[in-house]
């Protein structure tokens, strides 16, 4: 994480810490600090400058008002300040069972380094993580029911933003309860097996040999009772239809050579060829690589196995030519694409007829709606963390100098964190570039601004100035 | 609800409020030859709580239903006297599982008077309820069906079947039972009870080699499955497990037979280690008595991230300790079937915990 304070492994020399302290000082005098609702029973840190880079974090404090919480922050000035999620009977005590915890907000941590893209910019990975956050607020609002009053934004004056739900039903949540919620969000554990239930009415094809029924339509089960369905159901049966169009538009070479290797992903995940015996798939393998054109069926033949097997070895050893099949699906799609009364029975019905078609689509939707909150691999995420500190909102962050903005929805979607959240001067003040310089440091971009530093002495904006010092790649000159 | 109801359903607080209201000392309960019968069936509860389930009795009148209802308390003191991990849940399990069975049978004013009683959030209908979705993941079984995600909500409602719903109140009724023991019992009352602890004691004793998992004397690391190697090898060298997968990691080796010193050490190495908060949390999911939850099955695993390194024998198989036989067998090292035995066979009580 480059703006976390651990990463800023640089020293920074006294005048420097002075001078932020300063700035940082002047900022809190100037702002009436606005406390975190119910902020006697929260728990408090503090890093603060002196020790910097060392990360330590003085916690285990507590305030009775609000005046003596705003007194110690303008007299200690701390470069980061924390409170906790949860609510305890005794917030200052020393240790989590003497504290006895009482409940806690629902928080969600959304940051630039969960997220898949590489963005090539600060600028664009904060818009990256916006988008993301729009996404999981769709949740929040419309899956969940929260109300946006018991719902606050909150950029995090580094790389990305915090949402904090202080629904009175949430704050008795335990952590694998909230789990769950994760999971929700995060597309974890969804298995298309539960989302669709098998369609009451029959659909057929009409073919060289009469109608045929299709023996597999199936509906999206959140469609039952509610025209245009929820949840994740809605989602999934508007990504189709976005995807239905999308390639429809595209020319043809391009639109198929999507759908093979979308294909090709979904298949290869879901093949087993484990029950085949290792000669026999060798056999195969050899088979279709001396001669393409032949067929399943005939290599099925030959090593005396069914026909769905030969394909699974194919397909794994990305032996298998999808083109044929992927040419009659596209065409499929296409013609549904331009007949608006197909596009309603996803869209408003969430039918999905042939469902063959769609099931690398529904896995790719799955995907494409899924919120990144960090790897539920290695980390428990900061919602399950029922003990977790989450930044002040109105502080600043010790380690861009930016603030911790307060949003409400409508104020969230004009946000512009690199203009909003800039709360310095622009006075033009000297800082020392120290070496080596990153090359990620070397452009800072606010306030509609780029300014382009190099090692040694640079005269920047106090704003763009205090950024990189507190990002330890310049020091006060 | 009226007192029919309570004994059907103790735990609930109108069923607390009647009891209070009723006039007499808690101390007569223990003393009074009048209240024999009471002390029996408490008793009793507690020792079927153990084998089979607990029975409910045929009830046809106030004071069967008021003997009955008191029977509840006895039971609890009871359990608090002996005041044993494992007991107390097998005993709130038992006590849960049997209302289930009345829960289905009830009509929906009922159902809806008992959710109240929960402070449960839910509007009932004919066949489908909708319940808040706070009230849900407090109360949903364990398992991929019955994960939020795989479930319809729209505006913060979760709509679950009458049959799920019954199976809600069962885990809802657990968890109060549970949370509310051991209870301070006044002084003195277990002395009372001294006999019929004696025998409740005798019978977990019994029970103890019925239901402990010998396992393999011999452990075999070569044989763990992939997901176990990785939390190992993550154990070892000082990340920091999540949640589930440290129960995962130590509900398996618990079930192949690895003592609980030899699973501390094996956390040694954390950052945070605390040998006291380690040993209990070992101690817990192996059960006072030695019976061990049962480690969680490979689509649980796969839900919560855990399934790492899938290789060939994982498509054989679909719980790790199932892994574990396989491959034993597989290369040669034990009998598929005895193994198979002696570690699937489900005398380990597979309780809702992750
Ligand atoms: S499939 Fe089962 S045994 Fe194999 S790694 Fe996954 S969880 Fe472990």
């Amino acid at each position: 994480m480059v703006l976390n304070p651990k990463d800023n492994k640089n020293p920074m020399n006294f005048r420097t810490k002075n001078f932020l302290r300063k700035r940082f000082q002047d900022y809190y005098n100037s702002t009436d600090l606005a406390m975190p609702h119910d902020f006697i029973r929260r728990e408090w840190g503090f890093i603060f400058f002196d020790q910097m880079p060392e990360v330590v974090m003085r916690r285990h404090k507590a305030f009775s008002s609000g005046g003596e919480a705003a007194e110690y922050i303008r007299g200690m000035v701390p470069a980061h300040l924390y409170h906790s999620a949860a609510y305890y009977e005794y917030p200052g005590a020393g240790t989590m069972k003497e504290k006895q915890w009482q409940g806690a907000d629902l928080i969600f941590d959304l940051d630039a380094d969960h997220l898949p893209q590489v963005p090539r910019s600060y600028a664009e990975m904060l818009d990256n993580v916006k988008n993301e956050t729009m996404k999981l607020l769709d949740f929040l609002l419309d899956d969940f029911g929260f109300t946006e009053d018991v719902i606050s934004i909150v950029f995090s004056g580094g790389r990305g933003y915090h949402i904090h739900v202080h629904d009175p039903k949430v704050l008795s949540l335990e952590s694998a309860e909230r789990r769950e919620i994760v999971d929700y969000v995060s597309g974890t554990g969804l298995m298309t097996d539960f989302l669709f239930k098998p369609a009451k009415h029959k659909v057929y094809a009409e073919g060289k040999f009469g109608k045929k029924q299709l023996e597999s339509s199936k509906r999206i089960s959140s469609f039952d009772d509610v025209t245009g369905g929820f949840g994740w159901g809605k989602r999934i049966s508007q990504y189709i239809i976005h995807f239905m169009k999308d390639i429809s538009q595209k020319n043809r070479e391009e639109a198929v050579n999507e759908m093979v290797e979308l294909i090709r992903d979904y298949q290869s995940k879901k093949v087993s060829t484990h029950h085949i015996s290792p000669d026999k798939e060798e056999l195969i393998i050899r088979m279709k690589t001396e001669d393409d054109k032949m067929g399943l069926k005939r290599i099925a033949d030959a090593v005396r196995i069914p026909v769905d097997d030969v394909r699974n070895v194919l397909i794994k050893n990305n032996l298998m030519n999808f083109k044929r099949e992927t040419t009659v699906k596209l065409n499929k799609i296409r013609n549904m694409a331009q007949n608006p009364k197909a596009l309603e029975m996803i869209g408003k019905k969430g039918m999905i007829d042939d469902p063959y078609i769609f099931d690398a689509v529904v896995e790719k939707a799955i995907e494409n709606n899924s919120i990144n909150l960090g790897s539920a691999h290695t980390d428990e995420p900061v919602t399950a963390d029922i003990k977790r500190l989450i930044r002040m909102p109105s502080s600043l962050h010790g380690g861009s100098g930016m603030k911790v903005v307060p949003l409400t929805l409508p104020e969230f979607k004009k946000f512009e964190p690199l203009n909003d959240a800039v709360v310095f001067s622009s006075r033009e003040i000297d800082i020392e570039v120290i070496s080596p310089l990153k090359p990620r440091n070397s452009k800072v971009e606010m306030k509609g601004k780029s300014f382009t530093v190099s090692e040694g002495i640079n005269t920047l904006p106090e704003y763009a100035a205090i950024y990189l010092m507190c990002r330890g790649a310049a020091e006060y000159a | 609800m009226d007192v029919l109801d309570f004994a059907n359903f103790p735990f609930t607080n109108c069923a607390l409020r009647y009891v209070e209201g009723l006039d007499f000392q808690l101390d007569e309960l223990f003393s009074e030859l009048a209240f024999e019968g009471v002390r029996v069936r408490g008793k009793e509860r507690v020792l079927q709580a153990m084998g089979d389930g607990i029975a409910k009795p045929d009830i046809s009148d106030e004071t069967d239903a008021k003997m009955e209802l008191l029977s509840y308390p006895v039971a609890r003191i009871l359990v608090s006297c002996i005041n044993d991990t494992f007991l107390t849940r097998r005993y709130s399990l038992a006590e849960a599982k049997s209302a289930h069975e009345l829960f289905k049978n009830l009509s929906l004013a009922s159902l809806k008077e008992l959710a109240s009683d929960f402070n449960i959030d839910i509007t009932i209908g004919e066949h489908i309820s909708g319940i808040h979705f706070t009230d849900y993941v407090r109360f949903a079984v364990r398992e991929p069906g019955w994960k939020l995600i795989n479930r319809n909500m729209d505006h913060g409602t979760v709509q679950i079947s009458n049959k799920e719903f019954a199976r809600i109140m069962e885990e809802a009724a657990r968890k109060r039972i549970e949370s509310n023991l051991p209870a301070d019992v006044p002084p003195g009352i277990c002395t009372v009870l001294e006999d019929a602890i004696l025998e409740i004691r005798g019978e977990m004793e019994a029970r103890r080699t019925e239901f402990s998992i010998d396992g393999f004397k011999e452990i075999m690391p070569d044989c763990f499955p992939p997901c176990v190697v990785h939390a190992l090898s993550g154990a070892s060298s000082g990340v920091n497990l999540t949640h589930t997968m440290r129960f995962a990691l130590t509900s398996f080796l618990l079930n192949i037979g690895m003592n609980v010193d030899g699973i501390i050490d094996l956390f040694n190495v954390s950052p945070d280690f605390d040998e006291e908060k380690t040993r209990y949390q070992v101690m817990h999911i192996q059960g006072a008595t030695g019976t061990a939850y049962k480690s969680p099955s490979c689509s649980t695993m796969l839900t919560y991230g855990n399934c790492i390194g899938k290789d060939s024998v994982c498509e054989r198989i679909s719980h790790p300790l199932g892994y574990y036989s396989k491959k034993a067998w597989l290369t040669g090292k034990g009998k598929d079937d005895e193994i198979k035995d002696r570690v699937l066979q489900d005398r380990t009580k597979t309780l809702d915990k992750t």
